[in-house]
């Protein structure tokens, strides 16, 4: 459905427009036949830069797209991202070629600019300036965009993406170097792009990349597209006020300088510290510090972007006295905390989300977007978190900023990633820990007593260690108790229809990192009864859902498995005048990516024991692997499901 | 972060912001458990805010002053309240001036929150509009902490018509005053008013003794619960407190009012209105064969929707061309782009489809009349609201079935409703018959579940271990087609296949689907019609000698529709519907039927009617299956929250009824 947009309509020009030749050549270009729903082809997508030595850069971007389908004229949408403080869009236009040959152009009135604010922080400099042209094109209108942006900037990289989701026929990136520069490609993700020297012109070209749609369970989308790393290297005679970093350890050098100074230990900082670690053990002090970090609210207000604002935290004091913060924030706040007691920290840059996003091959700060710590532990510290450094020793990484995941533990989506160590000259990537499986375990006991009618009554009590355990403290913290038990309400009646709840008891154990969930339900709908004489019982009744979607019968991409394993038993209670008719048949899966086992057993003629265990490993499988996880997790499935039957009469 | 969008719009000066924090008693500061809800994780103890129109320079300005004050309980509450966002229009002059804030600590110490540091920033810059924000974080919060901050919302160059006062939070609250000062102007005449929405109102009294502050008066509500939304919930505007205030000409009485404002809307319509030659010719081609004037009337209609191209819609392949063409060329803001217009073009926005459709029937002698619905996507209609704000941009044309007799309605403009039907959010409510000689207020029908229906079949063969495989065909008639055309209109044929498979796999897990047909998604003629095969392994369950199977096949995988044990808002249903399925299996060799029952039938009061019964043909060892639902009957769309329990109790019988499972034996067939 549409609704008008009269406005944005009324805003283009009115007259026929005149077309740039770039766009009417693009638009006539030849592309192969697509997946019938493929939403755009992408005709050009080309970014010239000219890099002077001061750091001042002029950006011509020039993107053209051909609408495909109706759903697709909303990919007829440009930004350009800019920091308002340091940089200027010079020129903004966009103009719509119609397959009859009929124009438009939206002039820089016609763009809408917008705060480009994360949905995390309060405050950012970035802009985006944005032609949307949705409203005026139709399947087999070319839709095109070009922009100039002049900004003054300390980088000297760049990243660009050859791709989205969408097929691409010309991806283009182009950097006009300073006499006696020079510049490299880092190709992630398979990119074939050619590199072509012309003076000091580089050109890395790629053309008719496929289109892309990620599948369940596949790494996330920038880390299987291809992409370039662009980076600039001056003459070692030259000064200049941009950064060039020629190895990761020029990464850590370069961001220690920004962010050190900011941990300096003030009067407050100090007493705040030596307060918190008042007749503590080593590693509680750091505890406690740390935790007290991890107390500290969440607010982001990033300023000076183009300047590596983005990199430098604001100070330790200011910091503590305004008790909030972005994750650099509290992360530097702790190091500050922790010089106080003697312990050193260091600072680290991590990419979350996808903890397979960042490769080696890019020494750039570009490659991050948030901040942990590592802390310097006694070498006999053990926690999940910990890792020997070659040069540094134990380390232990924290992370402040989720305040679900306790000290001693990483969130999962950080570990087993690349992460920056920023140590001066002895930093550098080191990848994170990994759990195992058994750290991420869901072990549930139920007790039920099946009615007569067919209704069911009892209790389930679920302890969870690990990733389960800190999601179900995040839940238990993000909403009211109210809201947690409507939402729990809502997942046990979701699987035991008309159930309610007569009790819940949930609650992070913080002694033993352990998350504990007692229902006590009821419902009078359970057993299906067929005829009076057959009861149909679902012998498990809720999944254990921490498994992959394995619907498709064939996939092409990587499928990413999380380290987790389950036990489970089931205790039931039979109503008298039945009988035990049909039990399943025990289940045993195993496989290179973990195990299964599922057991059903009567235990005397009112009593049936369901028990079943369940082992993932943290693994990439290739594609290929696809039909062995699939025959796994069909019988899981299937077992998961399995009713037993009784017979009415006794 | 709390996103104040701004409901209530103000402006500066006349007198300064209040400066003096009001004090706060030591049981407050020192206190630990929440007053109101003791689950809350914060209450407001007050916000009061000073709303008034005045005149500057000869201009007239709007501006509130805002003070509220929070007490926070938990870490939770710092999260959601410790930052605050305030967006307001720059675009038609509003700022936001002399902010402050600060927190008081437990022991009574204070933090003052400085005005500069409050960041502002554009939200979005689009043509002439320009949405700002002013954000700011308290800082040093903990738990126990009391927050409280002032601001002033100016615009300049203007009163407001219609202010919108809110008097709920989403937290409890002890008190949400509202003080009021209307412009006084000597030439203005017009009288402030207002209409109070699911409070306990206890009407405005006069401010005395607050300095500067004559001429206000004020509202309060204390001990607000907390909004919290529900599913299925009638219109936030419905069940959430607040004040509307407007300003109008005089009293208004509503037997006076409503007469009076159906005869100028008739007025204003029919400007719109050109019966030419051309109209006449069609109206004697579509609706003169017809005998009856509800035939000619939908006969009309459904010429409307479907020769007409409707600008608002995709149906039928509009483009965005044409569309530009429209606005650029055909509808020029100065001209009143009329009946005649619309059909000279053959095409229109819906309100000039609509004017067309009331040409055409008075050319054909049908005696239409305009009409304004009330709509459950708003507030719902209060004939003591003298006020057309709530509906008078819901136009329809009503046609008498014989002179003189019963009305039907008719919104030609939405191109996807049966010719007859209305929108669903104007079903069964009241109405303004814009009648020039009768003006008067009416409540208008509700489709019956018959006319919204999915009509659903399939023919299936289960294999012995418990495959399924078969075609199966979904028609979907009435409000239920509708709503699935405005889903759909807007993709291509393979967009359209791309997303419904998508759906249909993650119903049935595993299964492939194949030859997927979509008819009608974009024209108003035909009813929306989906076609499949499918094949799905393991939909019936393997047991050792057993097999289970669903036979209600287009409810597999559903789930309860009600969970909470508690309601507080009423439900509310868009539209009466019905469902009826009909599924042939050809059940596997081998196998019987072992105890098999149906669910039967399901008394649902008059609301509706639920019946699954099943045959079994022994020579052809096929088990056909047949299932209706109706809800809704009798216009019966709306249910108290006492009444909750009975509602889920009926739907947690039907969905039990829905999975029913019957038993295969694996024996030989006698």
């Amino acid at each position: 459905m549409r609704t008008i947009l009269v406005a944005g309509l009324l805003f283009c020009s009115l007259a026929q427009a005149e077309i740039p030749n770039w766009v009417r050549e693009f638009a006539t270009s030849q592309h192969p036949e697509y997946p019938p729903a493929t939403k755009a082809v992408v005709l050009l997508n080309e970014e010239k830069v000219t890099a002077e030595a001061s750091g001042k850069r002029l950006t011509q971007i020039r993107k053209a797209i051909k609408i495909l389908t109706a759903n697709g004229r909303s990919e007829a949408t440009s930004s350009i991202f800019f920091d308002v403080r340091n940089s200027k869009v010079r020129e903004a236009k966009a103009y719509v070629l119609h397959q009859g040959g009929k124009t438009k152009e939206f002039g820089r009135k016609d763009f809408s600019e917008e705060s480009a604010i994360p949905s995390y922080a309060m405050y950012s400099s970035m802009k985006a300036l944005t032609a949307k042209g949705a409203d005026s094109v139709d399947p087999g209108a070319v839709f095109a965009v070009e922009f100039t942006l002049e900004e003054q900037s300390v980088f000297s990289q760049f990243w660009f993406a050859l791709q989205d989701d969408l097929p691409t026929l010309l991806s283009r990136f182009q950097v006009t170097v300073p006499a006696g520069w020079t510049a490299t490609a880092a190709t992630f993700n398979g990119a074939d792009a050619k590199a072509s020297v012309e003076g000091d012109t580089y050109t890395w070209e790629a053309r008719k990349l496929p289109p892309f749609e990620r599948e369940p369970s596949a790494p996330g989308m920038w880390a299987q597209l291809p992409r370039l790393g662009i980076a600039l290297q001056a003459p070692k005679t030259v000064t200049t006020p941009v950064a060039t970093f020629a190895d990761w350890k020029d990464v850590s050098v370069w961001k220690c300088k920004l962010s050190d100074p900011q941990s300096e230990v003030t009067a407050a900082i100090e007493e705040k510290a030596k307060q918190l670690t008042a007749g503590k053990a080593a590693l509680d002090g750091i505890r406690a510090l740390a935790e007290f970090a991890q107390s500290i609210r969440y607010v982001a207000i990033s300023t000076n972007l183009a300047r590596g604002g983005g990199y430098v935290p604001h100070t330790a004091d200011s910091v503590l006295k305004a008790a909030y913060g972005d994750c650099k924030d509290k992360a530097n706040l702790l190091k500050a905390l922790l010089k106080v007691a003697g312990v050193e920290a260091y600072m680290v840059s991590v990419h979350s989300g996808d903890p397979r996003y960042t490769q080696e091959q890019f020494p750039s700060p570009y490659q991050f977007n948030h901040a942990i710590l590592a802390i310097k532990t006694s070498p006999d510290v053990n926690l999940p978190a910990s890792f020997t450094h070659p040069q540094l020793g134990r380390l232990l990484l924290f992370d402040p900023t989720d305040q679900s995941v306790p000290f001693g533990f990483l969130p999962d989506h950080e570990q087993n990633s690349l992460v920056l160590l920023l140590a001066g000259e002895l930093g550098g990537v080191v990848r994170t820990p990994s759990t195992k499986p058994g750290d991420n375990h869901i072990d549930r006991r139920w007790k039920l007593q099946l009615l007569a009618e067919g209704g069911l009554k009892g209790t389930m009590e679920e302890v969870a260690t690990g990733q389960e355990a800190f999601d179900n403290r995040e839940e238990l913290t993000t909403f009211s108790a109210e809201r947690f038990r409507k939402r729990m309400e809502a997942l046990v009646s979701h699987y035991i229809p008309g159930a309610a709840l007569q009790s819940i008891e949930p609650g992070f154990d913080a002694a033993n990192n352990t998350f504990r969930t007692r229902i006590v339900f009821e419902t009078q709908s359970y057993a299906k009864i067929m005829g009076g004489r057959l009861w149909m019982v679902r012998s498990v009744p809720m999944p254990f859902g921490r498994t992959p979607n394995v619907n498709k019968a064939t996939r092409e991409q990587p499928i990413v498995l999380q380290p987790a394993s389950l036990t489970e038993v089931v205790e039931w209670a039979l109503p008298e005048k039945t009988t035990i008719d049909e039990l399943p048949d025990p289940v045993k899966l195993s496989g290179t990516f973990g195990g299964f086992t599922a057991e059903w057993k009567k235990e005397n003629a009112t009593t049936v024991r369901v028990e079943r265990a369940l082992r993932l490993e943290n693994q990439l499988l290739p594609a290929a692997d696809y039909k062995q996880v699939r025959d796994f997790f069909q019988r899981f499935y299937g077992a998961e499901a399995a009713p037993f039957v009784l017979a009415a009469g006794r | 972060m709390k996103n104040c969008l701004f409901a209530v719009w103000i402006a500066s000066t006349v007198f300064a912001a209040e400066t003096n924090w009001r004090p706060i008693p030591p049981e407050i500061l020192s206190s630990k458990t929440p007053k109101i809800d003791p689950q809350a994780d914060a209450e407001c103890l007050f916000w009061d805010s000073w709303v008034e129109d005045y005149t500057q320079g000869g201009y007239a300005q709007h501006r509130t002053e805002n003070y509220i004050r929070i007490k926070l309980y938990n870490a939770r509450a710092i999260e959601t309240w410790g930052d605050v966002k305030i967006e307001y229009p720059s675009s038609i002059g509003a700022t936001i001036s002399d902010f402050k804030g600060r927190v008081i600590k437990t022991d009574g110490s204070i933090v003052e929150v400085k005005g500069n540091q409050a960041k502002d920033t554009t939200v979005l810059k689009a043509g002439k509009l320009n949405i700002r924000a002013k954000s700011f974080a308290f800082p040093g919060l903990q738990p126990g902490d009391i927050i409280e901050y002032k601001y002033i919302e100016n615009v300049s160059g203007g009163y407001f018509r219609y202010v919108r006062l809110p008097m709920q939070m989403e937290i409890p609250a002890w008190e949400i005053t509202r003080n009021v000062r209307p412009l006084y102007y000597p030439s203005f005449s017009d009288r402030m008013t207002s209409y109070p929405f699911n409070i306990d109102f206890k009407g405005w009294r006069e401010v005395t003794g607050v300095a500067g502050r004559s001429g206000f008066v004020r509202t309060s509500v204390q001990d607000m619960p907390a909004f919290v939304r529900e599913p299925q919930m009638p219109d936030e505007d419905d069940v959430r407190g607040w004040i509307l205030i407007f300003y109008v000409e005089g009293e208004r009485k509503p037997e006076k009012y409503w007469p009076s404002l159906g005869r100028k809307l008739n007025d204003e319509f029919r400007k719109g209105v050109k019966v030419n030659n051309e109209i006449k010719k069609i109206a004697a081609e579509v609706a003169g064969p017809v005998n009856s004037a509800v035939g000619k009337a939908k006969a009309l209609a459904f010429y409307c929707q479907t020769q007409i191209r409707n600008v608002a819609f995709e149906a039928d392949g509009m483009k965005a061309q044409d569309r530009d063409d429209f606005f650029k060329t055909k509808l020029k803001d100065d001209d009143v782009y009329t009946s005649a217009d619309a059909l000279k073009h053959k095409i229109g926005r819906p309100q000039d489809i609509r004017l067309l459709f009331f040409a055409l029937a008075e050319a054909a002698g049908l005696n239409p009349v305009f009409a304004v619905s009330s709509s459950t996507d708003g507030p719902l209609f209060h004939a003591a609201f003298t006020d057309p704000y709530f509906i008078k941009s819901n136009v329809l044309v009503g046609i008498p079935e014989t002179p003189g007799g019963k009305l039907n309605f008719y919104n030609p403009g939405s191109p996807y409703l049966p010719a007859g039907m209305v929108n669903k959010e104007y079903q069964g409510q009241p109405v303004l018959l814009c009648d020039p000689k009768e003006p008067k207020l009416m409540v208008g029908d509700a489709s019956p579940a018959e006319m919204s229906a999915a009509n659903r079949s399939a023919a299936f063969s289960l294999s012995a271990d418990g495959a399924l495989k078969g075609d199966v065909r979904m028609v979907y008639t009435g409000h239920l087609g509708a709503e699935r055309k405005r889903i759909y209109d807007g993709k291509s044929p393979e967009e359209r296949d791309k997303e419904l498979q998508k759906q249909f796999e993650l119903r049935y897990p595993g299964a492939q689907i194949s030859k997927l047909r979509v008819e009608n998604a974009d024209t108003p003629a035909g009813d929306f019609t989906v076609s499949y095969h499918i094949e799905m392994e393991n939909y019936a369950q393997r047991t050792g000698k057993r097999m289970f199977l669903q036979p209600g096949f287009f409810q597999f995988a559903d789930k309860p529709i009600f969970t909470a044990s508690k309601r507080r808002f009423p439900i509310q249903y868009d539209n009466a519907w019905s469902e009826n399925d009909r599924l042939d299996f050809a059940l596997p060799p081998g196998f019987v039927l072992d105890a098999a029952d149906m669910p039967g039938e399901i008394k649902l009061g008059g609301v509706g009617d639920y019946k699954f019964g099943g045959a079994y043909n022994k020579q052809a060892h096929k088990l056909t299956i047949t299932r209706s639902l109706k809800w809704g009957q009798g216009g019966t769309l709306w249910f108290e929250a006492k009444g909750y329990p009975a509602v889920k109790d009926a739907w947690d019988k039907l969905h039990a009824a829905d999975t029913h499972q019957l038993t295969l034996k694996a024996e030989p067939i006698q």
